[in-house]
């Protein structure tokens, strides 16, 4: 064993590997060369077993080969592969030198690649990357993202079928012009921003551009990509988020109907706070006045309950306000509704104040039936016609014409009357202010009416304005969009 | 104890709640003088008439938000552009039936408030009102 060592030792310039390896399979000793053919320090070396340098496919036949030798006086060298620290698989042949009683021996291993590599490693390195090359091709067939290379110049020099699925354009088609041609205008700019950070090697993560397919429809894609070498050529994949991207945009939209939904519910429950919070006050304080008068027996019992039922009311409206300012509105439920039965509905509800005016009310209604919130329609046409009739001119009976048409991207509906008016100039769209009331001789006028219609037709996305000359009449227009 | 020298003024549209601080102004001071008015256009219609005459001009106001016509918060955007010519210091109380924490965070924002009352408001708090004119 001693002999051995030094044997190692002298060796230090042998291009061999030479080594001593123990009973367990371990490194006890090793020359440099080690690491200059296969990459390991020594201190690496002396940790792992020698079988796990040996190429995997060999490493059986490896072990058998020891063994058996092991028993001979005079063994034959064997070939066996090795692996370097990198993964390079290298051919050595093994000369195997048992040591004194134990199965500790003397390895020495010449690196042959040269001569075997030529016949057979070549041929297997090309099977192995066909095989590659094969599955990669397969991957990038049968994948559900869109692969490309693209060129410095800006056009794409490699596509996956992913794309003229998606696009609609043949492969032909899509390389014939520069890819910024299929991006969408208002993103080519940001686009070719991200393709020339690419040139100094980013790696870009999770960019979001629109391409316009054949059809003429957007579609979102999201991008990784990053350059394939200095020559400016790009590899990405990107991968269609359109659907994604639209349920987003469904969710915007739904949050912004809520809010809206919300802000009404605010509205509302202020109008509640202040409209019945002053009477109840006025009643506690008229209470408290008839209690310093003079009183019968009789008469202050009445007070206290009068009292009691105030101080009832103002927590009840308390609770109220509370389940308002939290509570979901059940009654924006869109549904088909017929804007004559609608009308007539009201009509019916308003016939009293109607006979007793002698109006008229005339309808045209091009469009009839709407997708809307039953509760709101009903509220526009019971507030704009009970305010017809409200405000009508004393000298003549009033005429409302109500109708109904299309329009771009919803329906309009007018509501024209030949009342009083309103002097716009005065109070321009003030007239749709919370409680805002513009004819002084009309005590029942409490200002709401507008106001709540307005803030159901905006809460609906749609518009509402007023065209009025005094003691002429008013009219009303209203966009909805359906 | 309460100077009758002092003008008081109230803007309130509420006709039942001008009667009773009325006669709680009444049952504090006899000879208090109050003006009512019933919304913020008569209210500043009165102050831009007055300009000039000192002790014609109210000392303390109580002030509706709510009214139709022009509302107090209209009156107090008036108030503010008339002010340099008023020449007197004149304390405005928003007294309102309304808790809207909006409509007190508003208050906060006139330095010309000094406070803000919710409705009802009892004799007491009226006494020591006109007790700081």
């Amino acid at each position: 064993m001693k002999t051995s060592s030094v044997y190692i030792k002298k060796s230090v310039l042998n291009n061999d590997l030479i080594t001593i390896i123990n009973d367990k399979g371990y490194f006890v000793e090793s020359n440099p060369q080690w690491s200059v053919l296969l990459g390991y320090d020594k201190k690496e070396l002396l940790t792992i077993p020698y079988l796990t340098l040996v190429y995997y496919e060999d490493r059986s036949k490896t072990k058998h080969a020891i063994e058996s030798r092991l028993q001979m006086a005079n063994p034959r060298p064997f070939k066996s592969r090795m692996v370097s620290k990198l993964g390079d698989v290298i051919w050595f042949e093994w000369i195997i030198t048992k040591i004194g009683s134990t199965n500790e021996f003397l390895l020495i291993a010449k690196d042959i690649t040269k001569q075997k590599s030529k016949k057979s490693s070549i041929e297997e390195d090309l099977i192995a990357l066909k095989l590659k090359n094969r599955q990669l091709e397969d991957l990038f067939n049968l994948s559900q993202d869109l692969i490309t290379i693209s060129n410095p110049e800006g056009y794409f020099t490699k596509l996956n079928p992913q794309w003229s699925k998606t696009m609609g354009y043949t492969e032909k088609e899509l390389m014939e012009k520069p890819y910024l041609f299929f991006v969408h205008p208002d993103d080519q700019q940001n686009t070719v921003a991200e393709a020339a950070k690419q040139f100094d090697g980013t790696t870009i993560f999770n960019f979001r551009n629109r391409y316009i397919t054949k059809k003429g429809e957007t579609i979102w894609l999201d991008w990784n990509a990053t350059a394939l070498d200095h020559t400016g050529e790009v590899f990405g994949i990107a991968r269609n988020i359109t659907s994604a991207i639209k349920q987003e945009q469904k969710i915007e939209a739904t949050l912004q109907e809520l809010i809206a939904k919300n802000k009404q519910l605010e509205d509302y429950a202020y109008i509640t706070s202040h409209n019945l919070r002053s009477p109840v006050a006025n009643i506690f304080m008229l209470t408290k006045f008839l209690e310093e008068s003079k009183l019968t027996e009789e008469q202050v019992g009445y007070t206290d309950m009068i009292k009691n039922s105030a101080e009832l009311l103002n927590k009840t409206m308390k609770d109220l306000i509370n389940v308002v300012q939290i509570n979901q509105a059940t009654d924006m439920t869109i549904q088909n509704i017929s804007l004559l039965e609608t009308c007539e509905e009201t009509k019916r509800q308003l016939s009293a104040k109607i006979m007793e005016t002698q109006a008229k009310i005339h309808t045209n209604f091009e469009i009839d039936t709407i997708s809307y919130s039953y509760a709101y329609l009903r509220s526009i046409f019971l507030n704009l016609i009970s305010n017809s009739l409200k405000y009508c001119a004393p000298e003549r009976k009033p005429i409302i014409h109500i109708s109904s048409k299309e329009i771009g991207n919803g329906i309009q509906l007018i509501f024209e009357d030949n009342g009083l008016g309103i002097d716009l100039k005065k109070f321009g769209q003030k007239v749709f202010g919370f409680r805002k009331t513009f004819h002084t001789n009309n005590a029942n006028a409490k200002g709401l009416g507008l106001f709540i219609i307005k803030s159901q037709i905006e809460a609906l996305k749609g518009t509402i304005d007023i065209d009025s000359e005094p003691n002429k009449g008013t009219k009303f227009t209203i966009n909805i969009i359906l | 104890m309460i100077k009758g020298s002092h003008i008081l003024c109230l803007i309130d549209d509420d006709n039942i709640h001008q009667f009773i601080i009325k006669k709680i102004v009444k049952k504090l001071s006899p000879n208090q003088e109050l003006l009512v008015f019933s919304n913020g256009e008569e209210g500043i219609d009165f102050m831009k008439s007055r300009i000039g005459k000192i002790e014609k001009l109210p000392d303390l106001i109580l002030l509706d938000i709510n009214m139709p016509v022009m509302d107090g918060w209209e009156f107090l955007e008036e108030f503010v552009t008339i002010t340099p010519e008023i020449k007197k210091e004149i304390i405005i109380y928003i007294l309102s039936s309304s808790d809207n924490p909006t409509d007190k965070e508003k208050a906060k924002k006139f330095e010309l408030i000094s406070g803000y009352i919710i409705k009802p408001i009892n004799e007491n708090q009226l006494e020591s009102l006109l007790e700081n004119v």
